[in-house]
């Protein structure tokens, strides 16, 4: 028991020092919690501490440590908000972000979709269709926008050298200015 | 090495997070001199720098629901500190003088500097003999013990390195520090009743 009791206060000297990792005693802050004997030890060579590194400095009174403790008391109890759950609520809000814009995504990509079918072919605009929506799938929003802006720009250059032709004017107004834009 | 003590002051800060008051309890008695000597640096009276240091732990309790542990324990209560003490001069530079003040006023200064009364002058002599007794303690340790606690405590260096300086193995340090330590205590116990 003295044995104990002495090689409790040892690491209590080590944790001060730093040269104890509490983890790997994991009991030991529960004891100096609970027992007087260990708290006290624990204020004593803390003020050894401070008194030789200044001499002459103040020192907080024997009672100091007991009557903020007595304050602490009549304090109604502190309560964090629990990181994990914080954490979890973040991520659950990305998460919804995230699907929310993959879905509008999708939405737009179907109505241009079925714009393109509309005017100028089946085949053309369900292979857009299917490969944006293959990728809002796989959530990666940004390429799929790309993507679908390159192949769409693509499709009215081909269209704009072809609508004379074949006398369609549909997209036309369209077509000029994102080339004009384009230009600039 | 230091980071292991910032380790064991985050555990005890989650445990009040926790509403384990007890581990204030230990965070006090840990820098409770420290506290006490920033703020006597800013306050010169010593009654006046105990009741802002005081205050200072009880802002810190109450504050520790918003402290995430971006920045160590030691330096948010330190700054806590700090400015605990510059509002007290600001304030009490706008204080009327004592020929001034009307009851009320005293009323609600008495309030706020708080438990005044328990701070007695022998509280302060206490603390200049508790000084004096480890000082003497100290002198009187075996040469071994004394210079490995001084280069511990004055020094800041690690059990590793005091191990180099004193060419003996780390265990021995630590046993050394440990045994300066339990000697200085018996004299503090005995004063201390």
């Amino acid at each position: 028991m003295m044995d104990e009791h002495k090689g409790i206060r040892q690491k209590l000297s080590m944790l001060l020092d730093a040269e104890l990792d509490w983890r790997d005693n994991p009991r030991l802050l529960d004891r100096l919690e609970s027992e007087e004997e260990f708290r006290a030890a624990w204020a004593h060579y803390h003020l050894i501490g401070q008194v030789i590194r200044s001499p002459g400095g103040l020192l907080a009174d024997a009672d100091f440590a007991a009557r903020v403790s007595a304050m602490i008391r009549d304090e109604p109890t502190v309560l964090a908000p629990r990181q994990e759950s914080r954490a979890v609520e973040t991520a659950g809000r990305h998460k919804v972000a995230t699907l929310a814009m993959a879905a509008s995504l999708v939405a737009v990509a179907v109505l241009i979709g079925k714009s393109l079918t509309d005017h100028s072919g089946d085949f053309y605009a369900s292979s857009m269709q299917s490969q944006v929506i293959v990728a809002a799938d796989s959530k990666s929003v940004e390429s799929v926008e790309k993507m679908a802006e390159a192949q769409f720009n693509d499709y009215l250059l081909v269209h704009n050298e072809s609508a004379y032709l074949a006398g369609s004017a549909g997209m036309l107004p369209y077509v000029r200015l994102v080339s004009s834009g384009q230009d600039r | 090495m230091g980071g292991q003590g910032d380790q064991a002051d985050e555990e005890l800060v989650k445990r009040v997070q926790r509403g384990d008051k007890k581990a204030f309890d230990i965070l006090v008695l840990k820098y409770q001199h420290k506290i006490v000597q920033l703020i006597n640096r800013y306050i010169r009276d010593q009654t006046e720098a105990l009741d802002i240091a005081q205050d200072t732990f009880i802002k810190a309790y109450r504050a520790l629901p918003t402290f995430r542990g971006e920045s160590a324990f030691y330096t948010w209560i330190y700054r806590i500190a700090i400015n605990t003490a510059k509002n007290h001069i600001a304030t009490r530079a706008r204080r009327p003088s004592d020929d001034d003040i009307d009851i009320e006023t005293a009323e609600q200064f008495e309030t706020a500097v708080g438990l005044r009364d328990q701070e007695t002058p022998e509280g302060v002599l206490l603390s200049e003999e508790l000084a004096h007794v480890i000082q003497r303690a100290l002198d009187e340790l075996p040469d071994e013990l004394r210079t490995a606690v001084s280069l511990r405590e004055l020094d800041g260096l690690s059990y590793d390195e005091i191990a180099d300086v004193m060419n003996c193995p780390v265990g021995t340090v630590r046993s050394r520090i440990f045994r300066a330590r339990e000697a200085i205590d018996k004299k503090l116990q005995a004063l201390l009743g």
